[in-house]
């Protein structure tokens, strides 16, 4: 198998994946939850079907910039602008009149816009500081150019998630395509399942160049690569399949964040073997020292 | 390396701990026919001073598994004289008293940030924490004089209220709630419920003036009285019956227990040192909490059951052992979160599940390398020895990388993100002990075992060489 010499091909594919992704982030932004937006959010469940139709025809009534989506046959979501401490609890008492609420089963959450503003300069913030300690950590343990390569397939990651996520949420308007505190706590898992990944193959090449061989750099990565190869996709498959059974039976509110986490475990994958590792050989050929 | 009984027995001591600590607790509870979850009564807290430690042991669950309602609230308008940070953690107590008098049990008030109060309430509802918060109340003290009442003190004041005495006039004393300093309830000298405040200097010196003057008047002249308003409403029109300084009075006038305990949380809620908005909030119902848990430990168990099914089909007898380590791994794990008090949220329980793979990684990198040694014609305790060393820098490595994702999500995250950190890191903390002492220490006592040394038990055909 030779992975590294048809690196470009590899390289192609994650361009096709990020590049569409790039297009939507630019021209359509994301979809944001209220974490980020702020806002009142119901998550509403019904003891028997209601259609959201008939949850929005109610909620309009009073103005407040509500949307209505299905969330099983049961439930229905609810985000409205940010509501005062009087309209919410006339909404609540409204809705349990008018239909078969069960409150045990329901949830609600409020941002204020001040928390809403903290949390997206907070989020990016993290993002950077955790990936500059990591490029710290590394480059004292292998050097420069294994970091950047790590943190490039990481970033790789990141575009492929948060392209997808914007595709999600504006070109099909789903709400699993949201941006909340849980997606980015996917996020930054999928960032650290990412560089565990390539720091093993890593790892491998490390230690294949300090042994003398005749191999070259480039056939010392691909058979480094191969060597990792059971182990990265084993444990990989472990964890895809333990989340594909849990976003098979999330309740909505979970549901993106499991698909976040199976999407980025993937991608996470797929850049250590394809896209890190090969990186390193085309650095190699720019500058051979 | 050989097998070291030092480090086996202090597995075993730490395999006993960790049982003892999950499972002693629900035996207790069963005996004394006690909830499965939540504190547990007749145990004492357990307290180690030094480490700061002092509580039950058991899983603390977060709201979102539990059900209840998360408030952040945020204080603003803080009165001249205070700073934002005093005024906060005033605040905190006064709401910490307000929801202790509720009987919420297992509320949590505590300070975020320079002007956050993060208040918990688990299986209490939005509306239920609204009024345990109360509105903002603003206290005052008033006194009747003769006249009419004018339209400024009608705006103030709720109309019947300010109108109780016909040909009377509420006149506002100068105090308010800034100046009470403490209210709680106590008792009389024929023990009637009634409720004693504190003022502060400036009050202390304007209250005796005030009441100095009232008991001029005879009782029954609504001049004799005290009028007490929290923000529109009369809440109390007492008898002045002696003058009162020294700083601090009590309010008689026919309590119950309650009206008095009420009263005295109103009065320490009117002298908030400022605005208190709700700037977020959450409301878990009880059942959706509940299901939750169903799914995440459904998760768990998942999550474990495919994984030591991949280990035993892929791996063989290394899989055994490391199905074995990865169980005690997974009640370390449970026993330092019950200890140390981490509370589970979702976003913990994610980082948990997370850091089963992670395990699992671990091992997986072993028993690869392992395979490889035996492969290339090591004796099956050599080629053990040099998997375990052979994978270490890889297990370091990228667990150290997590290690400092984690420090940073604790740092500086929201506290749903910290939550995810703290069980992550754990998790992973753990998972480099079982990979690295525990699996080694079971592969080293088989490798003693004859009838464990056929090469086909660890999934490699007998090399070429031998």
């Amino acid at each position: 198998m030779n992975i590294v010499g048809r690196r470009n091909w590899y390289f192609l594919l994650s361009l096709a994946i990020i590049l569409p992704g790039i297009i939507s982030m630019a021209f359509l932004g994301f979809r944001l939850g209220i974490d980020f937006a702020g806002g009142d959010q119901y998550n509403l469940a019904f003891t028997q079907p209601v259609q959201a139709s008939v949850v929005q025809k109610e909620m309009d009534t009073f103005n407040v910039e509500a949307t209505v989506q299905q969330a099983g046959p049961n439930g229905v979501l609810v985000t409205t602008k940010p509501l005062s401490s009087v309209q919410e609890t006339t909404i609540r008492a409204d809705l349990a009149k008018k239909f078969p609420l069960d409150p045990s089963r329901s949830s609600y959450a409020q941002v204020g816009p001040t928390i809403a503003r903290e949390l997206v300069v907070g989020a990016g913030g993290l993002i950077v500081i955790a990936s500059i300690l990591i490029v710290i950590y590394l480059s004292i343990r292998f050097n420069y150019k294994f970091a950047v390569a790590a943190i490039l397939a990481l970033l790789h990651d990141v575009f492929v998630l948060t392209g997808i996520w914007s595709i999600l949420g504006k070109v099909f308007n789903s709400p699993l395509g949201e941006i909340n505190t849980l997606f980015v706590t996917a996020a930054l898992t999928v960032i650290g399942f990412s560089v565990h990944d390539t720091i093993v193959i890593f790892d491998r090449i490390r230690e294949n160049l300090r042994q003398a061989s005749r191999l070259t750099f480039e056939q010392n990565v691909n058979l480094s690569i191969i060597q990792s190869l059971a182990r990265s996709l084993n444990t990989s498959m472990t964890v895809v399949f333990v989340l594909v059974a849990l976003f098979l039976i999330s309740p909505t509110n979970i549901k993106g964040f499991t698909l976040a986490l199976l999407i980025g475990i993937v991608s996470g994958t797929y850049s250590s073997i394809f896209n890190a590792s090969p990186l390193l050989v085309v650095w190699r050929r720019l500058d051979p020292r | 390396m050989r097998v070291d009984r030092r480090l086996l027995a202090l597995i075993a001591v730490i395999a006993v701990l960790a049982l003892f600590i999950d499972g002693f607790a629900y035996v207790y509870r069963v005996t004394t026919n006690q909830p499965l979850t939540g504190p547990i009564r007749g145990i004492p807290t357990l307290n180690i001073g030094f480490l700061g430690f002092s509580q039950q042991i058991y899983v603390h669950k977060g709201l979102d598994l539990q059900g209840g309602t998360h408030l952040e609230l945020e204080i603003t308008n803080v009165r001249s004289g205070t700073t934002v940070s005093d005024a906060r953690d005033v605040a905190v107590a006064i709401i910490e008293r307000r929801v202790n008098s509720s009987g919420y049990a297992e509320s949590v008030v505590r300070p975020e940030g320079l002007n956050r109060i993060i208040v918990e309430l688990p299986g209490v509802n939005l509306e239920q924490a609204k009024q345990v918060l109360g509105k903002t109340s603003y206290l005052t003290i008033w006194k009747w004089e003769p006249g009419t009442v004018d339209a400024a003190t009608l705006q103030q004041l709720n109309p019947t209220d300010a109108q109780k005495y016909p040909g009377y006039k509420p006149v506002f004393t100068g105090i308010d709630g800034s100046m009470i300093t403490n209210a709680s309830r106590s008792t009389d000298t024929t023990n009637l419920p009634d409720v004693s405040i504190s003022f502060n200097s400036k009050g202390s010196d304007l209250f005796c003036a005030f009441t100095r003057d009232r008991v001029t008047h005879p009782q029954g002249d609504p001049q004799n009285k005290l009028a007490i308003f929290i923000d529109k409403s009369l809440v109390e029109d007492a008898n002045v019956i002696s003058e009162i300084c020294g700083g601090s009075a009590i309010i008689t006038g026919g309590f119950t227990a309650a009206s008095a305990e009420a009263l005295a949380i109103q009065l320490n809620s009117g002298s908030l040192p400022g605005t208190i908005s709700i700037a977020s909030a959450t409301e878990v119902g009880a059942t959706l909490g509940a299901s939750t848990v169903k799914l995440s430990l459904f998760a768990g168990a998942f999550g474990l059951a495919i994984v030591i099914l991949f280990m035993l089909l892929y791996y063989r007898l290394p899989g055994l052992v490391a199905s074995i380590a990865l169980l005690l791994y997974a009640g370390i794990a449970l026993a330092i979160f019950k200890l140390f008090g981490v509370t589970l949220t979702l976003a913990g329980l994610a980082g948990f599940i997370l850091s089963i793979g992670m395990a699992v990684d671990a091992n997986v990198l072993i028993f690869e390398r392992l395979k490889e040694e035996l492969r290339a014609g090591r004796t099956l305790g050599a080629a053990m020895e040099a998997g375990v060393h052979r994978a270490w820098p890889a297990i370091r490595d990228s667990n150290i990388s997590t290690l400092i994702t984690c420090f940073v999500l604790y740092f500086f995250g929201a506290p749903l993100i910290k939550g995810f950190a703290i069980t992550l890191a754990i998790g992973v903390g753990v998972s480099m002990f079982s990979a690295i002492v525990t699996t080694q220490q079971f592969l080293q006592i088989l490798a003693g075992l004859r009838p464990a040394r056929r090469l086909a038990l660890y999934g490699v055909r007998a090399p070429k060489a031998a």
